[in-house]
Parts: structure tokens; C-alpha cells; sequence
């Protein structure tokens, strides 16, 4: 069943228009699929976890047509993960250790926004990733405002301070699609690098079920996701034995 | 081909992916996509049974949205001579200070919404054992015995939580030692709905765009709750907005 679009609707009455579209989406649920609610409110079992970024444009249940119960989900700006961060730590240790899921996908997107800041003007499809009126240099003092040139203001600096050095590490020329590609493969590095995922993986006792984690690009122009390929096994070696200095992220702080 | 039961999780990830082309086939109208210009921030638990656009039936755009364990969040507080210091549970986390700051002042949200859920594992690891054994066994589904080690379980008990959910979760932690020692799983849930509400409104970037020269055009925070057993949400009748007094939320939690 795929998620039928909301219509557009005027700013005023947004919450009411939610909370109706959920009484109405609520109430058709139980009538195509009886029981449904009271099986999964019973326990959640996803089989993957999601870590991608917050842009409203992509929410990862509605562009993989799942139903609620299927993707455990971790969403923040540019979808970074970090082995200090007990945000994204809690999040994963969660799904593997105590839900079990199989899989964990990190998810980037074209036109990301926290990318393009971390890039130079001269990179061709920086200015994609803005909304121009929000980047626009005439504006009223209040007006929110996304900063197109790095540094952004705190605690956004602080947030994509490792995905700045990423972007100043690649060759040139440079562009969002590279960077975010690029983070997409580091953020996989990340996720194995954690005590969670390394102590499933090669320990006899790390609980879990996970098989593999994964990295995928989203397309906003067309919906689509991509494979990036970078996807690593229980099974596979480790890409960076431990205790070599490149086990860690190369950017942990 | 017939609509097969979506119910079933995917058992692959490439049934996964099929199930994203067709989507993307059948929604080819959305694309491409626009910049995003969504008029609301959605504060949710990463629970995949509260999946933000799916039970709003939200087409994407319409929500910017970020999902922790317990829909927790750590903001830089505002006026930060309040902060309480001897408070370790009280620390920023970059990670959802970013998550907010981001949808008010660059992309100008005009709501935010905290929505916490019945059943919320998270929270139920938060009430200490003893208390309100029914209300937490409703929110596990694994049971701690006959598990081989490499056999994932759920935690029940705080201490028993690895280091790092301990650090995420202290806030909950807190708030139940500071609720009523008979107070249940679900009630928990609530009040920490409405704590996370209280913390976003006192972040700076809020502060300053209600009273001070900081960007965005946020009208309000509301807390609300999803039902896992029926997927209705409930707006809990908590909100907050410029015009709320700020000495009804500008405090630090351990004076109350």
C-alpha cells in the first residue's frame, strides 16, 4: 500500500490538518488490516535501522513503503554519526544489542544541505541544496536564514566540523554529490567502529543479529535510492583491524 | 502485480529496495524535488512504530524530523547562567542542539511538535523494578532468559543499560526520581513528553527568536502522543508559546 500524498495545505491549521490526516489514516488501517495495530503494539521487531538525515524530504518509512513497525530510524542534520555521541550511540546500541535488526542502512541524500555548507562556492551544485529565498543576501533581520558559506553558525560548526574536513580532504573539483557520497561511506566506517557493532562482530559474546551495514544515496530528483556499494559483512574482514590507527574514525575527536 | 502484504517486514534488502522503486514509480509527480520549505519540526523516538510521515500521512517536504531513543533531546539552554552545573545529565548534545536549531533559524519552521508513544522502551528502562511491573513488561518484548549470548535483549533495568544509553537516557532517569515514587510507566512517558516540550522552549535558539535578535518565525511547541495500540495521536493539551509566562518553564528541573 503505498502512503497516498497529502494535498498541500495552508500553513494555518497545519497541526489540525496533521492530527486529521492521523485519525483518518488510523481509522483505514484497522479497516484494510485488522489487528494490526494490536499485534505491533505488542513489541516492535524491525529487521533494519535507518540512520539518515532530518530533511523533510526524506522521510525513510513513505520513500521505502514500509509499514510502521519495519524501520527503526535515528534522523539528524546530514546523517553523521559519531563514536563520542551518545545521541547516535544510544540509537544503534539499541537496534543491535537489544532489537536485534539485521541490518543497518546510512542514508545520504542529494542536495544536502549540511554538505553544501561545507563546501566552497565554486563547487557546481552547491546552490542546489538552498532554498533561495531562505539564501538570499536582502532579508529582513528575523527572517530565517540558511548560511550558505562555511562556517555556519553554532552549534552547526560544531556538528559538521569532521564533514568539513571530510570535504577538504577530496580532490578537487568538488561537489555536493562527492561529499555526500563520501560521508555516507565514513558514516558506515563509524557505525562499525562501534563498541556495539565491533563487539558483535568479534567478540564470542556482542549480542546481536546483524549481518551487514550499508550505504545508500537518495536521489530527491527522481525517488530513487541508489546502492553506494560500501556495504560491509559480519562475514567480511574488517576493514581496519583493531589497533591500527585508521580502527577509529579518522576524524574522532 | 497484486499489493503484497506490506505488513510483512521485507526479508531482504533488495526487497527492501524494490519496494522503494515502486514507490518512487508510483509517486513519480513528486519529483523532482524542491527545496524543502516544511512548516514543522517533528521532536519523535526512533521506535520504528512512530514513523512521522506514515502515520500522518505526510507527503515528504511537510516535516523536518528528528528521531532519538525516548524523543530525548539536549539543546544549549538559554539564559545559560541557569544551567545547573552539578547536573551531568544536564550536558548539550550537538547532535539534536543542530536537530533544532537548524529547522528554526535557517528553514523558518512555524511549529514544533515532541511526540512520545505508549510503550516507549526507553522511558520503561527509566522506572526502577518494583514499580509498575505490568506498565514495563508492555513496553519489552524479549524475555531475559534461555538467551544464548549472542541473543539480543532488552534491558529493563537502568543499570543495567550499556554505559552510553545510561549517559542518553539520565535526563529520564531524573525526571523519575523526581515523580511521585508510585507514579506508572505511561504517566512517565508522559511527563517526559512534556519535559522534552519545556527544554526545547528554553533553548537559546527558541529564546532568542522569541525574545532576543535570533532568526525564525517558530509560533509554538506543542507535546503530543502516539498510541501504539490504536495509531491515533493524541495532542496532550501542553503547549507553549511566546505568550507563555517564562517563569513557567524558564527553571531548572532539580528546584521543582
Amino acid at each position: 500500500m503505498s502512503v497516498p500524498l497529502a494535498s498541500a495545505f495552508p500553513l494555518t491549521g497545519t497541526l489540525d490538518q496533521l492530527k486529521k490526516q492521523n485519525a483518518e489514516w488510523a481509522r483505514r488501517m484497522e479497516e484494510r488490516y485488522p489487528g494490526f495495530f494490536a499485534w505491533t503494539s505488542k513489541a516492535q521487531h524491525p529487521r533494519v535501522l535507518w540512520i539518515g538525515c532530518s530533511d523533510s524530504r526524506v522521510p525513510e518509512s513513505v520513500i521505502m513503503n514500509c509499514f510502521p513497525g519495519q524501520i527503526f530510524t535515528h534522523r539528524n542534520i546530514a546523517g553523521i554519526v559519531k563514536l563520542d555521541d551518545p545521541n547516535s550511540m544510544s540509537v544503534i546500541t539499541y537496534a543491535v544489542a537489544e532489537l536485534g535488526v539485521e541490518h543497518i542502512v546510512v542514508v545520504g541524500h542529494t542536495n544536502c544541505g549540511g554538505a553544501a555548507v561545507c563546501l566552497a562556492e565554486d563547487a557546481h551544485d552547491k546552490m542546489h541544496a538552498f532554498n533561495p529565498q531562505k539564501a538570499a543576501h536582502e532579508y529582513a533581520p528575523k527572517d530565517a536564514r540558511e548560511t550558505v558559506t562555511w562556517p555556519p553558525p553554532a552549534p552547526l560548526d560544531t556538528w559538521l566540523a569532521d564533514l568539513r574536513a571530510l570535504a577538504e580532504s577530496l580532490p578537487e573539483p568538488r561537489s555536493v554529490l562527492e561529499l555526500v557520497k563520501a560521508n555516507v561511506r565514513e558514516q558506515v566506517l563509524n557505525v562499525i567502529n562501534s563498541d556495539v557493532v565491533r563487539s558483535h562482530w568479534y567478540t564470542p559474546t556482542g549480542k546481536g543479529h546483524l549481518k551487514g551495514v550499508h550505504g545508500w544515496l537518495y536521489q530527491l530528483d527522481n525517488g530513487l535510492i541508489q546502492d553506494l556499494e560500501c556495504s560491509v559483512y559480519a562475514s567480511s574482514p574488517h576493514p581496519f583491524p583493531h589497533g591500527h590507527p585508521l580502527s577509529e574514525s579518522v576524524h574522532e575527536a | 502485480m497484486s499489493d503484497c502484504n506490506h505488513t510483512v517486514p521485507p526479508e531482504t534488502l533488495q526487497q527492501l529496495l524494490s519496494r522503494n522503486r515502486q514507490w518512487a514509480e508510483e509517486n513519480s509527480g513528486l519529483f523532482p524535488q524542491a527545496s524543502q520549505t516544511p512548516p514543522v519540526l517533528w521532536i519523535g523516538c526512533s521506535d520504528s512504530r512512530v514513523p512521522e510521515s506514515v502515520v500522518t500521512q505526510s507527503s515528504p517536504g511537510q516535516i523536518f524530523t528528528t528521531r532519538t531513543i525516548a524523543n530525548v533531546v539536549k539543546p544549549t539552554l538559554w539564559p545559560e547562567h541557569l544551567f545547573d552545573e552539578d547536573s551531568p545529565s544536564e550536558g548539550v548534545d550537538t547532535n539534536s542542539d543542530s536537530a533544532i536549531f537548524f529547522p528554526v533559524a535557517a528553514l523558518g519552521v512555524h511549529h514544533i511538535v515532541v511526540v512520545g508513544h505508549t510503550r516507549c522502551g526507553g522511558v520503561a528502562a527509566c522506572v526502577p523494578d518494583g514499580r509498575d511491573e505490568e506498565g514495563k513488561a508492555r513496553a519489552f518484548n524479549a524475555v531475559k532468559s534461555d538467551c544464548s549470548a549472542k541473543d539480543p535483549v532488552e534491558e529493563r533495568l537502568y543499570d543495567q543499560l550499556p554505559r552510553t544509553m545510561q549517559k542518553w537516557l539520565k535526563p529520564v532517569r531524573d525526571l523519575v526520581d523526581r515523580l511521585p515514587s508510585d507514579t506508572r510507566v505511561e504517566e512517565v512517558i508522559v511527563q517526559n513528553v512534556l519535559e522534552q516540550v519545556r527544554t526545547v522552549a528554553r533553548s537559546t535558539v527558541v529564546q532568542k527568536c522569541w525574545f532576543e535578535d535570533g532568526r525564525g518565525c517558530l509560533e509554538s511547541i506543542h507535546g503530543w502522543e502516539y498510541d501504539v495500540e490504536s495509531g491515533e495521536l493524541k495532542d496532550l493539551g501542553f503547549s507553549i508559546t511566546k505568550e507563555t509566562p517564562r517563569e513557567e518553564y524558564l527553571q531548572v528541573p532539580l528546584s521543582a
